[in-house]
């Protein structure tokens, strides 16, 4: 099976390195970006299979805008993107729903959650037997 | 051919980063080697042209300069060596906390190489011709003598700075390792504090805790044991355990037992007890026999104990770290909180029934023949709520409002509520206040209002004849219905002034012949049908002990 690629933006670098090496120990290729632009830009030059991005990026986009700009491009309308975000940021489920987000976790976050999640969206076998139950983001 | 150069202990083969410069340096004509301090090469440039790869390997020469090349090479500056006519090399110091640990060697053509006597020598060490090997030597790209030493420099800060540079990319994955593990942590205290609602058993939290805990501290099993809470004394006694998740041989009290002496200590020192080594402890052939080690840590709030958690094995078969104990302390800490907010809500429940019963009994002390009414009528009201389905928090409201129905008695003179004979009307108007009163007095309790319809409209009659508000059929609130029935029943069923108490089968006959005019038609017909022997049996030990025997705050219970 040919080695899944996820793209992982976010705007503080102790996020990407742990959700990196934990995507990476797990066997798929990473690609980082500090911000939505640059994610963009990846992910249309790149060819990627998931995208976990932050919600808020500042100065730039946020994390829906790029999930709404990404699933206009052509071929990447399904393309699964989960979204991280601080506890109680208040977006409304129609928001995600209208970006096309299919998953979003709070932070603080377990990372062994995010990569059972990532396991389970682009269904590949996980390593570990039991798939984590995550929580929703509330409002 | 050994590696090694390593000074720190890193997992980082140097031999990685001089392959690295190797390959950069390779086509601007200059190649790499490296020698310890004793002379003997460590490392050369596998693609090294054979001239120089049998130079550095084999050329004695070399090795003896090398060997006698002084520690503080960078002061002295010697020239490089001249290995024969056209080939030099120059060597660098490499340092590590500013100790020569070998040397970095540069090797260039610097000049028309002669097909002299050193040479042939050198090709027939290596069986080659000497003429083929002239040939192909003579198409190393050649470099400046003159600049040689600044490139031998440069080559050796460019490895300097490649070295720093592995190191810090393995230090930040070590790291990043170490921040995903704290995430965890972070994750599950967390969600372990945004989870706790004081209300909800003790045991479903535990055990959640407990699986998360272990999940995340790879342990075998994780165990929660609780401190009788009677057990005031000088010797905390830790009671069964209440969780245990994972694999353990030893279960419940077998493994209090077995573990007795270190939770003891844990809970005497109110600190942690690690043991990963259990080969010498004298009396732990039965612990050996269910685990490698265990941490014992005590849950204690204000110096008092409550408990103790227990991680017993990791799955990876190594020793409790302070990673471990930390972890274990603060989820510790948190189910102290938690189990110390859980009894104190315990104890507020406990407080709150307790006085409510004391207060029921006072009002139907008055009358030796009410006594113990409301209790029963509370019981009734509880089963036939039960039987038609309601919830167990609707349920408990019922129970309430029975408990509470007659509480407005308090505002009725006591000659009227005790009289013998006929009432008057005035008095029966009197009487007839104390639904009203009862709800006036839970009023003002903002906890009880859930309560308030039960006491207010029990004696409504379904055909509207009732009091106070004469409201009829499904107006009046189911509660209110439910314990109509069930005072009205033991009403009959019980001893009175003015008559005897009447016989079940007497009583259930009224009963049904008042449904759809007194009763909910529906609810008598369901009441008729529920088991009466725990009542009777209720009834009995009223008439026999008079005083409720269980300790004041505990309800009686139909057994």
């Amino acid at each position: 099976m040919a080695v899944k690629t996820i793209l992982v933006a976010d705007d503080e670098a102790h996020i990407l390195h742990v959700v990196s090496l934990k995507l990476q120990n797990a066997g798929f290729a990473v690609h980082t970006a500090r911000d939505a632009d640059e994610a963009f830009d990846i992910a249309v030059s790149t060819p990627i299979d998931m995208i976990i991005t932050d919600y808020q990026m500042p100065p730039g986009p946020t994390g829906l805008d790029l999930a709404k700009h990404i699933h206009k491009e052509p071929g990447k309308r399904d393309l699964p993107i989960l979204l991280l975000t601080a506890h109680g940021m208040g977006i409304e489920q129609v928001e995600l729903t209208h970006a096309g987000i299919v998953c979003a976790l709070s932070k603080p976050f377990s990372p062994r959650e995010v990569l059972a999640k990532v396991h389970s969206l682009l269904e590949t076998p996980a390593a570990e037997p039991e798939a984590a139950s995550l929580p929703a983001v509330s409002h | 051919m050994s590696t090694v150069l390593t000074s720190r202990p890193t997992t980082v083969p140097s031999d990685t980063v001089l392959a690295r410069l190797a390959e950069r340096w390779r086509t601007a004509g200059v190649f790499l080697a490296c020698f310890g301090r004793d002379g003997g090469l460590l490392w050369h440039d596998p693609q090294m042209p054979r001239l120089l790869a049998l130079t550095t390997t084999s050329d004695p020469t070399l090795a003896a300069y090398v060997r006698h090349l002084p520690e503080d090479l960078a002061v002295h500056n010697p020239p490089p060596l001249i290995l024969f006519h056209g080939v030099q090399v120059h060597l660098t110091p490499i340092a590590r906390r500013r100790k020569t640990v070998g040397w970095l060697a540069v090797l260039a053509r610097t000049g028309t190489l002669a097909s002299n006597e050193e040479f042939h020598r050198l090709a027939a060490r290596g069986a080659l011709d000497a003429q083929a090997l002239l040939l192909q030597s003579a198409r190393i790209p050649a470099v400046g003598a003159l600049q040689l030493p600044a490139l031998a420099a440069l080559v050796g800060q460019m490895y300097d700075d490649l070295q720093s540079s592995s190191l810090a990319t393995h230090e930040l994955a070590s790291v990043t390792e170490q921040l995903s593990t704290i995430y965890e942590e972070i994750n599950l205290l967390y969600k372990i504090s945004s989870g706790m609602r004081f209300s909800q058993k003790p045991q479903a939290f535990l055990e959640k805790v407990c699986k998360e805990t272990q999940e995340i501290g790879n342990f075998r099993a994780v165990a929660v044991a609780l401190v009788h809470r009677e057990d005031e004394s000088s010797a905390p006694i830790v009671g069964e355990v209440a969780v245990l998740t994972g694999q353990c041989s030893l279960e419940g009290q077998e493994l209090i037992n077995a573990l007795h002496a270190p939770i003891h200590e844990s809970l005497t020192l109110g600190e942690a007890q690690v043991h990963n080594d259990l080969s010498n402890a004298s009396d732990a052939a039965h612990v050996r026999s269910a685990m490698q080690r265990f941490v014992c840590v005590p849950l204690m709030r204000d110096q008092r104990p409550l408990g103790v958690m227990l991680a017993i094995d990791k799955n990876d078969h190594s020793d409790f770290t302070s990673v471990d104990l930390k972890l274990l302390n603060n989820v510790g800490s948190q189910c102290a909180i938690f189990m110390e907010n859980a009894s104190l809500y315990q104890d507020m429940q406990d407080l709150f029934m307790g006085v409510l019963h004391a207060l029921t009994r006072s009002i139907d002390a008055k009358d030796a023949y009410t006594r113990g009414h409301s209790q029963r009528v509370a019981e009734l009201s509880k089963l036939l709520a039960q039987r038609i389905g309601l919830s167990d928090e609707q349920c408990q409201r019922v129970y309430l409002s029975g408990l509470l129905h007659d509480i407005g008695k308090i505002g009725v003179p006591e000659a009227v509520l005790t009289k013998p004979g006929r009432l008057t009307d005035a008095e029966f108007e009197a009487i007839k206040k104390h639904p009203a009163i009862g709800a006036q007095i839970l009023g003002n309790i903002k906890q009880l209002q859930d309560v308030i319809p039960g006491v207010l409209y029990h004696h409504e009659r379904w055909d509207s004849r009732g009091y106070p508000y004469q409201l009829a059929g499904e107006h009046i609130p189911l509660a209110g219905r439910i314990i109509c029935v069930a005072d009205s029943f033991d009403a009959m069923s019980s001893t009175r002034t003015y008559r005897p108490a009447l016989p079940l089968e007497t009583v259930l006959a009224e009963i049904l012949r008042c449904a759809g005019t007194q009763f909910d038609p529906a609810l008598a017909k369901i009441f008729v049908t529920l088991d009466f022997t725990p009542y009777r049996r209720a009834v009995e030990e009223q008439l026999l002990g008079g005083h409720q025997s269980s300790a004041p705050g505990a309800e009686v219970r139909f057994r």
